[in-house]
């Protein structure tokens, strides 16, 4: 029988004791009142004595007598507390799992693995990240007055890590008794803690090959770590480990998409003598930053420049890595031949071999040009066409003409038919070259309306004075305020300025300053 | 305007097909999906009617492109008439007009 019995008389004095009472009891004895025995609590029903929980009850008996019934709870007691606790410890694994699931920026992981160590793991939690290059990075989380945790960084040199967080790094646990809490406060890193008040647990977080870095937890004596504290730390350990290794491998791998993308960027035009350029560029896919089109110049050894703009079949990274490849065969033929019309016969043949290859129907359509200054301020263009919409001169009259540039696709049949154009830019005088985006560009009021050459051309009209630089950026304007909706081609635009004698720019009030100008004014001639 | 594609019966080797509405990114895979399937049943000239045809993009250019080329690995061919307005104009500035030129006197293009 688990529950002892204790029965009154009508005084309250003790008649009976069973002997699992006296065990439960030893205060309490037969023939004396049972106030007497003065236990504590015994009234409340709920009570510790002599180390043991324990729960009472009073019956009422016949002729005022009564009895007590005192029950042993104390492991019953101590299973729900554990049961409870494992709850507690479950449910904090469950929000950290939460918090730290998603890939975010390394320091950003970082700082919330300690903001969410303190207070369940300890008053403050000190995550030491595997050093690179022979420095650390520390994130601390830090219990304030006001209960938030307060959390700060740092750098610090592997030569003055404490040796249990440099054990921890390289996967090992260092057991509490390794002057844990005196390593840490002599690094700084326990503020209000002593290394006589305080209890620190160091875990390493696991990581792919070698750990990701190191946890250190600390917390008031009064609060030991026992062993299922110990067990809470290293699983939520594991988790931040998890964490912060995602979100290691995350930026590695936005690095190389980044370096790669820039690698993919158009490369802005050389500065060339006599001439201005001006740039616009915008992806369909705006988060790529990258796309179909292209444009890029070099510089020749005879003083001119080869330039050119186009548009491959296609869309996004695809058709991005495409258009880095024509970028370097451009780079690389152009030294051997610079006759635009050969030069796009040459990158034909060459485009045509990888075609066949990957057999997609790929293809570009683009602009190839030569640039060289004249001896009157202005500039020869000799123009070679492969598909591509014909370029747009802004003569000094006003009048935009379109350049009779025929050709076909680069890329598609052996020995294509290439249209050849020679234009003379007088100084002030510029020529356009775009993509596609711009012309196919829909909306308008109906919404599907494309904005077309014509439209193209009422929008540069009468701006034959304005900077390369600005009348490239008008054309992007007024192409995206004419998308109904946002959503657009590839858009580039290259336009090129004959910039007349001594590399002067005929200045706009609208002018964007730039190298090529001075702040002598120059009209160009009429 | 959707965007489809017909054919007619196949004429021996050559299979006629008629194009509506808009050709471009989203489209081209449907056009792609007809040429593949045609080109495995054995077929291997293609003569494409594009008097309906109101839009076509690289994308469209890039479907023929591909198609007369896997028709040309095999002897055939992929030709386009009746091409007008704005699909017409594409396909002169790509100078695709002359590549994919139908001779309808010989039936035999270049």
């Amino acid at each position: 029988m688990r529950e002892g019995l204790v029965v009154c008389d009508a005084d309250d004095v003790v008649r009976h004791v069973s002997p699992v009472a006296e065990r439960l009891l030893p205060e309490v004895t037969a023939g004396q009142p049972l106030a007497v025995a003065a236990v504590p609590g015994l009234l409340s029903g709920d009570f510790t004595h002599h180390g043991r929980r324990l729960r009472s009850r009073r019956v009422a008996l016949s002729s005022g007598r009564s009895c007590w019934y005192v029950e042993d709870v104390t492991e019953t007691a101590s299973r729900a507390d554990a049961l409870l606790a494992e709850r507690a410890r479950s449910a904090f694994l469950a929000v950290v799992g939460e918090k730290l699931g998603n890939p975010l920026h390394p320091d950003r992981a970082a700082s919330a693995v300690v903001r969410l160590a303190v207070p369940t793991l300890g008053e403050v939690a000190v995550l030491v990240l595997a050093p690179r290059a022979g420095r650390a990075r520390w994130w601390r989380a830090s219990l304030a007055d006001d209960e938030t945790p307060v959390v700060d960084n740092g750098v610090v040199s592997v030569a003055d890590l404490p040796p249990a967080v440099v054990h921890g790094l390289d996967g090992a646990e260092p057991h509490a008794v390794d002057w844990l809490v005196e390593q840490a406060v002599e690094a700084g890193w326990l503020p209000g803690l002593t290394s006589a008040d305080a209890c620190a647990r160091v875990v390493p977080l696991p990581g792919r090959d070698v750990p990701a870095g190191v946890l250190l937890v600390a917390r008031r004596a009064a609060r030991w770590y026992e062993d299922a504290d110990v067990d809470l730390v290293r699983a939520f350990a594991a988790r931040a480990g998890a964490a912060l290794t995602t979100a290691l491998l995350y930026r590695d791998q936005a690095e190389v998409a980044d370096t790669l993308q820039a690698s993919l960027l158009p490369v802005e035009p050389a500065e060339a003598t006599g001439v201005q350029w001006g740039t616009a560029y915008r992806p369909a896919r705006g988060g790529l930053r990258i796309g179909g089109d292209f444009y890029g110049s070099h510089r020749l050894t005879d003083g001119g420049s080869l330039f050119f703009l186009g548009d491959v079949s296609g869309k996004g990274v695809e058709a991005a890595v495409f258009t880095g490849q024509l970028r370097q065969c451009l780079h690389a033929l152009h030294r051997v031949e610079t006759n635009p019309g050969r030069l796009l016969k040459l990158l034909n043949d060459a485009l045509l071999e990888t075609t066949q290859v990957y057999d997609r129907g790929r293809f570009a359509t683009m602009v190839v040009g030569v640039v060289r200054p004249c001896r009157d301020g202005g500039v020869t263009l000799t123009l070679a066409g492969g598909g591509h919409l014909p370029p747009l001169v802004l003569r000094n009259s006003g009048e935009v003409e379109q350049v009779p540039l025929r050709g076909m696709l680069v890329g598609v049949v052996p020995d294509p038919r290439v249209g050849e154009q020679t234009v003379h830019l007088d100084a002030g005088e510029t020529c356009l070259l775009y993509s596609d985006g711009v012309t196919e560009a829909r909306g308008g009021r109906r919404g599907h309306e494309q904005f077309g050459t014509d439209r193209l051309v009422t929008a540069v009209t009468g701006c034959q004075r304005m900077p390369a630089p600005a009348l490239a950026e008008r054309i992007e304007q007024v192409t995206c305020d004419w998308l109904a909706d946002g959503d657009h081609d590839d858009i580039a635009v290259l336009a090129l300025r004959a910039t007349g004698p001594a590399g002067r720019t005929p200045r706009h009030l609208h002018a964007v300053p730039d190298r090529a100008t001075t702040d002598e004014e120059r009209e160009a001639p009429a | 305007m959707t965007f489809s594609v017909t054919y007619a019966e196949r004429d021996g080797d050559t299979a006629r097909l008629r194009l509506s509405g808009e050709l471009d990114l989203s489209t081209a895979a449907e056009l792609n999906a007809v040429l593949d399937r045609l080109a495995a049943a054995g077929a291997h000239r293609f003569l494409v009617d594009l008097s309906d045809l109101t839009f076509c993009d690289s994308t469209g250019i890039a479907a023929f492109v591909r198609a007369d080329n896997r028709a040309a690995a095999r002897g055939g061919w992929l030709r386009l008439t009746g091409a007008t307005g704005r699909v017409h104009r594409v396909l002169q500035v790509t100078g695709l007009a002359e590549v994919l030129r139908h001779d309808s006197d010989t039936g035999n293009p270049v």
